[in-house]
């Protein structure tokens, strides 16, 4: 016992020792055990692709630059210790994390500590909503991706006017129904009518009753927001119980590859709306798609493009800021306007948001298998396949 | 007992100088403090009453959504909706003892984790009342005295206080009758009943004082946080860790609760920090070993032992 409380005592003075500065270092807090780390791990990839397109361009000021990385288990208390601990090494900014429940109360800690924050993976509005002057997202947010859905429907609407009635089905979890909220807002906004409203428990795996009610209301539309399983749930059902809107798009849980693998012929026509695509019409996508591709040795995702993205626009910032002095830091992220090929960046205050990139997403749709931009028209990269056929003629 | 007192102000004293000696490792500190008073409070009922509970979890969501969502939404000073709290945790847990008591043993322990589902889906459906799945920020609170309480030092002296509170509370009930009685019912309901005592009114009384005490460490855990979101705060995993940290360090003890909460919080954060992506892996085989060599938690096994020496000296003699 007494061992014990010698040792807890001593613990923290070991893991103070202070560390010996050489390089430009950068905190990451990044969910890399629990139950997020298989989409920590994407980030982690994208940033470690663009630490080495960084250093081998000379790296920041002169620099080589380096990343400080700290997992936070998937939990907000432990984020909280990792910027602590990352406060002491005096890191100039922190980029975190991806759940909202773990940046969340990292941006009110940091922002109270005055450490730059780029926002890593977490896309909830409230975080830059109202926002504060130190926390920074390069990514889109709930609003901007209920918009990208809706801007997507009426450009539908201009092939086929007769698109009027849309039906809502989405996880009970935070993105989810900050989606819904944003989408029930936009239907009544943009005149569609909305004939099925419904939230399910996260992890449901029978969807039929839903998708049956809906089928007796015949949406034109189809308005999804479902994790991984059950996005796979949904798009099989809808074949079972014969379902049949003109257009439809699942979020998040479509947007990966896998969701094909699993769906097979069934996910054709699917829209989905992300931040990032192999095929969007940027400058070098095709270099940086090849690059993320050997780290990881399969299909790059836009998270792996966003954490890249973090990191650019981290190191823009570090370049031009007068010191590495964090006030000197959070200004230069705030005059932001870099060109990547994920996206441009800027950050700007408006409709009540604060530090947000007014980011262009880009609607997927399955064709063939594949993912592929159709929306918006300057940059996609086919035609969009429109309307869906009905089962039966499938 | 003097020497509990003894470590307990020994302790507390140390409590009191930590933010000047390691002032960069708060977080980590104000979690242990947490969970120590956590694992206490559940302890009343889960070690000193001897009904497991998984469903804890739901005092320190109604504890951090009364402080969240009353500074947020009406402007309650967190003092206001703590008082608050701890009545309506108190009224909650009455309710909830009174419906599932009758059930023995594991069944007791499953509808927990039922009645705690229950409060999870209303806190994410009913955004009237709750803020809904997206959760709560605490974006201002009131300045008692000039105090800024959403800094380190206050949510530090705050969760110390908590802590001490549940301990002195467990220190002081060991030595009561209730004490007794509660021990007397975690050992054999019948005998306890054939010596005049309700085991029905006892635990429910254990459950009451453990369920406000949680409440009242969820209030703090919200400050500290100052954002909730109903997934995280009302899930399952927080009332395991809650039970775990208690089973682990021993169960009916004083200071198992403590010594679990130091062992995994501590560790937890040792780990992370050391082990990277392997924390997890090494915190589950601590977890095993203790399980396995100390079935009674670190604190409950040598008290066994040496309680059992003095018997042993007892008969000799």
């Amino acid at each position: 016992m007494k061992k014990l409380i010698a040792a807890a005592s001593v613990a923290p003075w070991l893991l103070a020792a202070p560390a010996v500065l050489a390089d430009i270092e950068v905190g990451v807090i990044n969910s890399l055990s629990g139950p997020f780390a298989a989409f920590g791990e994407r980030y982690q990839a994208g940033m470690e692709v663009a630490l080495e397109e960084i250093n081998e361009g000379g790296g920041v000021r002169g620099e080589p630059l380096e990343l400080v990385v700290q997992d936070d288990r998937s939990e907000a208390t432990s984020a909280l210790a990792a910027i602590e601990s990352l406060n002491r090494q005096d890191v100039p900014l922190i980029m975190g994390s991806y759940a909202s429940s773990i940046t969340g109360p990292m941006a009110q800690l940091m922002t109270r500590q005055e450490i730059p924050l780029i926002v890593l993976g977490s896309a909830d509005n409230s975080i830059t909503k109202p926002g504060s002057p130190w926390v920074f997202r390069a990514k889109h947010n709930s609003t901007i991706v209920a918009e990208s859905y809706f801007d997507y429907f009426d450009f539908l609407r201009e092939q086929d006017d007769s698109l009027e009635t849309v039906a809502m089905l989405y996880g009970n979890g935070a993105w989810p129904e900050s989606l819904a909220e944003e989408g029930a807002r936009l239907a009544e906004e943009r005149g569609y009518e909305i004939v099925g409203d419904q939230s399910y428990d996260q992890g449901t795996s029978d969807f039929r009753p839903i998708l049956n009610r809906f089928r007796s209301e015949e949406p034109d539309l189809l308005y999804v927001v479902a994790y991984a399983e059950d996005g796979v749930a949904i798009a099989r059902q809808m074949r079972e119980v014969n379902l049949n809107p003109k257009a439809v798009a699942i979020d998040t849980g479509a947007a990966l590859p896998s969701f094909v693998d699993q769906v097979g012929d069934l996910a054709e026509y699917v829209a989905t709306v992300v931040s990032w695509s192999k095929d969007v019409q940027y400058e070098g996508v095709e270099d940086l798609y090849e690059r993320l591709k050997a780290k990881t040795g399969e299909e790059p995702t836009f998270y792996e493009a966003e954490g890249y993205l973090a990191l650019r626009v981290a190191a823009d910032a570090l370049e031009r800021a007068d010191s590495l002095e964090r006030s000197d830091v959070r200004d230069a992220l705030a005059e932001t306007d870099l060109d990547t090929p994920v996206t441009h960046v800027v950050f700007e205050s408006f409709d009540g948001f604060q530090g947000q990139n007014p980011i262009r997403s880009l609607v997927l749709q399955i064709q063939d298998g594949e993912h592929v931009t159709v929306f918006p028209a300057d940059l996609a990269a086919e035609e969009v396949r429109y309307p869906t056929p009905v089962w039966d003629e499938r | 007992m003097k020497k509990h007192y003894i470590i307990f102000a020994g302790l507390v004293l140390m409590g009191i100088f930590y933010p000047q000696m390691f002032p960069g490792y708060l977080s980590v500190a104000i979690t242990l403090l947490l969970y120590a008073g956590w694992a206490t409070a559940w302890d009343i009922l889960g070690g000193w009453a001897g009904q497991v509970s998984l469903g804890h979890a739901s005092f320190v969501g109604l504890g951090a959504y009364f402080v969240a969502v009353g500074t947020s939404h009406y402007e309650i000073a967190p003092w206001w909706t703590v008082l608050m709290v701890l009545f309506a945790a108190s009224l909650v847990a009455y309710l909830w003892g009174r419906l599932t008591f009758k059930l023995k043993g594991p069944y007791f322990t499953l509808s927990t984790i039922a009645i705690a589902e229950i409060f999870r889906l209303i806190a994410i459906n009913e955004g009237w009342l709750t803020g809904g799945a997206t959760g709560v920020f605490i974006m201002t609170l009131p300045e008692p005295f000039g105090l800024d309480l959403f800094s380190r030092q206050v949510n530090y002296y705050l969760a110390l206080a908590f802590a001490a509170i549940t301990v002195l509370v467990v220190m002081l009930i060991s030595r009561s009758k209730f004490g007794y009685q509660l021990r007397a019912v975690r050992e054999d309901e019948d005998s306890a009943m054939a010596s005049g005592i309700n085991p029905t009114t006892v635990k429910l009384k254990a459950f009451m004082l453990s369920g406000a005490l949680t409440a009242l460490g969820g209030g703090i855990y919200a400050i500290f946080l100052s954002f909730i979101e109903p997934h995280i705060i009302f899930y399952l995993l927080l009332s395991v860790q809650i039970a775990l940290t208690a089973i682990i360090g021993g169960r009916g003890t004083i200071w198992g609760p403590c010594i679990g909460a130091l062992l995994v919080v501590g560790s937890g954060e040792i780990f992370r920090t050391t082990f990277a992506e392997a924390n997890m892996l090494i915190y589950g085989l601590l977890i095993m070993v203790v399980v396995i060599f100390m079935p009674r938690g670190i604190v409950g096994e040598p008290a066994r032992y040496l309680i059992r020496r003095v018997y042993a000296k007892r008969a000799q003699s």
